[in-house]
C-alpha cells in the first residue's frame, strides 16, 4: 500500500502484480487490499492498481466536495498522475458508477471498462434497495449470495483487529458513499444520456442475487453502450469481487 | 429562572392497528384533515393558555413528514402567536438551517417577528434530525457545514451594514441586505439544541449562544453533557451564565402522585412506543463515524429503550407527581444541572386537552412560585 500525494490530498494506492495495468475501484465496502480477486488478476499478467476513494478510510476527505463532478474530476487526477497510460477501468458497485462517469468525461484516457453490479442508474420500475436506511445486517443480508459473511469477506482487505474496528470501517465507508451518492440515490440523472457516447469497449457483469440493485440496471446499462455485452454470474450477489474472485477474474482477464 | 411551555403538536391518532415508524415512511394518508384543523387550534391554544397562567415564554418547534410534532414550519406557529400573546417570550427551536435553500430568509423571518412582538422573539438554530435528511433529500454529509454557514451569513445579516457580499462554499450572494432588521439589539438571543456532541457545545460557548441538551435520555446523560458544556463555556473565558443553558423535559403535575402516574402514563407510553419510534436514525455522515457509534450505544439511556414506570421515575425521563414532588425534583435537576430556561413538554402523546391545560394551571400556579423561591437570583453554576 502506498500514499499518493494529490493536489495535496493524500490517496492510498494498493498496487498487486506486476504486467498489464488495470484499475480496479472499489465496492461502497471499501475493499482494497490483499483480497483473491486482486491475486487471481495478477496470475493472470496483470498489475492491479486499486486507489482508495477519497472519504473512505485510507484517503483524505475533498475539501469543497459538494457535486458529483468534484469527486469525478478527483478521481481522473489520481489517475492520471499514477501516469499508466490509457488504462482499463474495473469498477465494483460504487467504483463501477465511477468508472462509468470517468469513460463519459474522458473518454480517450481509458481502455476499456468493466462494470461489476454498477450503480449510477434509476431505472424505472426496478428500485434499488436504500442503503442508508437499513440496519447493516439486513444489508449484507441483501448484498451477498450467502447471507451476512461480509466480515470474513472483508478480513483479508482490511485486517482488521476486531468488530469495532469493522464496524468503524463501515460507518465511515457509508459516510463516503453517502457524500457521493445521497441525492439523487445512487445514479446521475445525467449519466443515461452521456453513457452511449463514451464509445469504450464495455463488459458489464452481474451477480444476479444482488438484492440491492436489480438486475434490469445490467440491462440498462448494456443498453446504453453500444456493443456492451452482459455476463451474469447466478451464485453472486452484489460484489462478485469477493464472492467469487476466480470466476470473476477469468471474465475479466478474458476480456481485458 | 424562566419557564418556557414548549409543544411538539403531536398526532394522537394512530391506529392501533399501525405499528411501525412514526418518521420518514408513516403514511401521510393516516393524517386527518378534520381531526387536524380541531388539534391545531387546540394546540395554540394551549400554547396561548400557558402565557395567560403565567409562564415566562412558548416554544415552538421544527419536524417534517412525521407524526410526532406536526410543526412544519416553525415560523407560521410563531407568527400566529406574536398576534395573540403580549407578554410571553416566542421561542423558535427549529429552523433547520441546512435544509433550506437561502438563509437570509430565515434572517428575514425571524427579523419580522422579532419586530412585530417587539422583541420577544427567540431564535432558535438547528441541524435538524436524522429523519430529515431523508425526508428532504438534503446530504448529510454536508449537514454541519451546511449550518455553520448559514448561522454565520444570519447573523452577518443582522448585525453587518447591508449591502454586502457573502461568498460561502453552499451560499452565494451579491447582495446581502435583508429588511427588516431585528428590534433586539444586535439580534435576538440564538439558541442551539445538541445531542452530545463536543464540536456544537464549543461553537456554542465560543459565540456566546445558548444551549439545550435533546431531551428524552436518562439523567445520566443531561449530567454528563451539561457538564461538559458548562466546561466548554468556562474555557472560553466566559463568567458562569445559567442563561447559556436550557433544558427540555416532560412534565405532568396532578393532586398526587398517583393521580399524577394515573392520569399520565398511557399517554406518555403513546409518545415513547409509538411516536419516538424511527426518531433514532442517524443517517450517514450526520455524525462523525465515532459519534455514530457512540449514539448508537447511547440508545439504551434513550426513552424508546425504557419499558417500566420505574424507569421512568428513576431515570427523570418525565417529571410526574403532585407539586411538592415536582418542585423537589426540578430543584434538584436545577441545582445539577445549572441551567437558566426550563421548557416543560407538558403535552405529550395523546394526552387531552383538559388534561394538558390542568397540569400547566397546576404547574404554574403550585410548582413555578416555589422553584422561582428556591432560586430567587436565579440558579448557580457548581463551577
Amino acid at each position: 500500500m502506498t500514499t499518493l500525494s494529490v493536489d495535496g490530498k493524500s490517496v492510498r494506492v494498493f498496487q498487486f502484480g506486476s504486467g498489464k495495468p488495470v484499475v480496479y475501484l472499489h465496492s461502497i465496502f471499501g475493499e482494497v487490499g490483499e483480497i483473491p480477486f486482486f491475486e487471481a488478476l495478477a496470475s493472470r499478467g496483470y498489475r492491479v492498481i486499486a486507489p482508495i476513494i477519497p472519504g473512505f478510510p485510507g484517503s483524505d476527505h475533498l475539501d469543497n466536495f459538494l457535486k458529483l463532478e468534484d469527486m469525478i474530476y478527483f478521481l481522473g487526477r489520481v489517475i492520471e498522475v499514477l501516469d499508466l497510460g490509457r488504462v482499463p477501468l474495473v469498477g465494483s458497485s460504487l467504483g463501477g458508477w465511477m468508472a462509468c462517469e470517468l469513460g463519459t468525461w474522458f473518454p480517450d484516457r481509458y481502455e476499456k471498462l468493466v462494470l461489476i453490479n454498477s450503480f449510477g442508474l434509476r431505472v424505472e420500475g426496478a428500485r434499488v434497495y436504500d442503503i442508508f436506511r437499513g440496519s447493516q445486517h439486513q444489508m449484507w443480508d441483501l448484498a451477498l449470495a450467502n447471507g451476512d459473511g461480509l466480515d470474513s469477506l472483508l478480513e483479508p482487505a482490511l485486517k482488521f483487529v476486531d468488530s469495532d474496528s469493522l464496524k468503524l470501517h463501515l460507518f465511515s465507508a457509508m459516510e463516503a458513499t453517502a457524500a457521493i451518492g445521497w441525492n439523487p440515490y445512487m445514479h446521475d440523472p445525467r449519466l443515461a444520456d452521456r453513457l452511449g457516447r463514451c464509445g469504450l469497449d464495455t463488459l458489464i457483469v452481474w451477480g444476479t442475487l444482488d438484492g440491492i440493485i436489480p438486475l434490469a440496471h445490467a440491462e440498462q446499462f448494456s443498453s446504453l453502450i453500444d456493443g456492451s455485452r452482459v455476463v451474469e454470474i447466478s451464485t453472486c450477489g452484489h460484489v462478485p469481487v469477493l464472492e467469487d474472485s476466480e470466476f470473476l477474474a477469468n471474465v475479466v482477464g478474458d476480456f481485458l | 429562572m424562566e419557564f418556557y411551555s414548549f409543544h411538539l403538536m403531536p398526532w394522537p391518532h394512530l391506529p392501533e392497528s399501525y405499528s411501525d415508524t412514526a418518521w420518514i415512511t408513516c403514511p401521510n394518508s393516516l393524517f386527518d384533515p378534520g381531526q387536524g384543523n380541531l388539534l391545531y387550534n387546540r394546540y395554540l391554544d394551549e400554547l396561548e393558555y400557558a402565557e395567560e397562567v403565567g409562564f415566562d415564554g412558548l416554544v415552538v418547534n421544527e419536524h417534517h413528514q412525521n407524526a410526532y410534532g406536526l410543526m412544519p414550519s416553525p415560523n407560521l406557529f410563531a407568527a400566529m402567536l406574536a398576534r395573540r400573546t403580549t407578554r410571553a417570550k416566542i421561542a423558535v427551536v427549529g429552523n433547520a438551517l441546512p435544509l433550506y435553500g437561502l438563509p437570509t430568509r430565515v434572517a428575514e423571518e425571524y427579523a419580522v417577528l422579532d419586530v412585530i412582538t417587539g422583541g420577544r422573539l427567540i431564535a432558535g438554530m438547528v441541524v435538524g434530525g436524522g429523519p430529515e435528511y431523508y425526508s428532504s433529500g438534503i446530504n448529510p454529509t454536508q449537514a454541519r457545514a451546511r449550518f455553520s454557514e448559514a448561522l454565520d451569513l444570519i447573523v452577518r445579516a443582522w448585525t453587518e451594514p447591508g449591502p454586502f457580499e457573502f461568498h460561502g462554499q453552499f451560499f452565494q450572494l451579491e447582495y446581502c441586505n435583508p429588511w427588516p432588521r431585528p428590534y433586539q439589539d444586535p439580534h435576538p438571543p440564538i439558541w442551539i439544541p445538541g445531542i452530545g456532541s463536543i464540536e456544537t457545545m464549543e461553537m456554542v460557548a465560543q459565540k456566546g449562544y445558548s444551549y439545550t441538551g435533546i431531551p428524552f435520555f436518562h439523567m445520566s446523560v443531561f449530567e454528563k453533557n451539561y457538564a461538559t458544556f458548562r466546561k466548554c463555556w468556562l474555557d472560553c473565558g466566559r463568567a458562569p451564565d445559567p442563561g447559556a443553558l436550557g433544558l427540555l423535559l416532560p412534565i405532568y403535575v396532578a393532586e398526587t402522585d398517583q393521580v399524577a402516574r394515573g392520569e399520565y402514563e398511557e399517554h406518555l407510553w403513546y409518545f415513547a412506543r409509538r411516536l419516538l419510534n424511527g426518531i433514532q436514525v442517524s443517517p450517514p455522515g450526520y455524525t462523525t463515524a465515532r459519534s455514530a457509534m457512540r449514539m448508537a450505544e447511547a440508545q439504551t439511556s434513550f426513552l424508546t429503550s425504557v419499558s417500566s414506570w420505574k424507569e421512568i421515575v428513576d431515570g427523570d425521563y418525565a417529571i410526574v407527581g403532585s407539586p411538592t414532588t415536582v418542585v423537589d425534583k426540578l430543584c434538584s435537576i436545577i441545582d445539577n444541572l445549572g441551567p437558566g430556561h426550563l421548557m416543560g413538554l407538558f403535552q405529550l402523546g395523546t394526552l387531552p386537552g383538559e388534561l394538558t391545560r390542568k397540569n400547566l394551571y397546576t404547574f404554574a400556579s403550585e410548582v413555578m412560585p416555589k422553584i422561582r423561591a428556591e432560586f430567587p437570583n436565579g440558579p448557580t453554576w457548581k463551577e
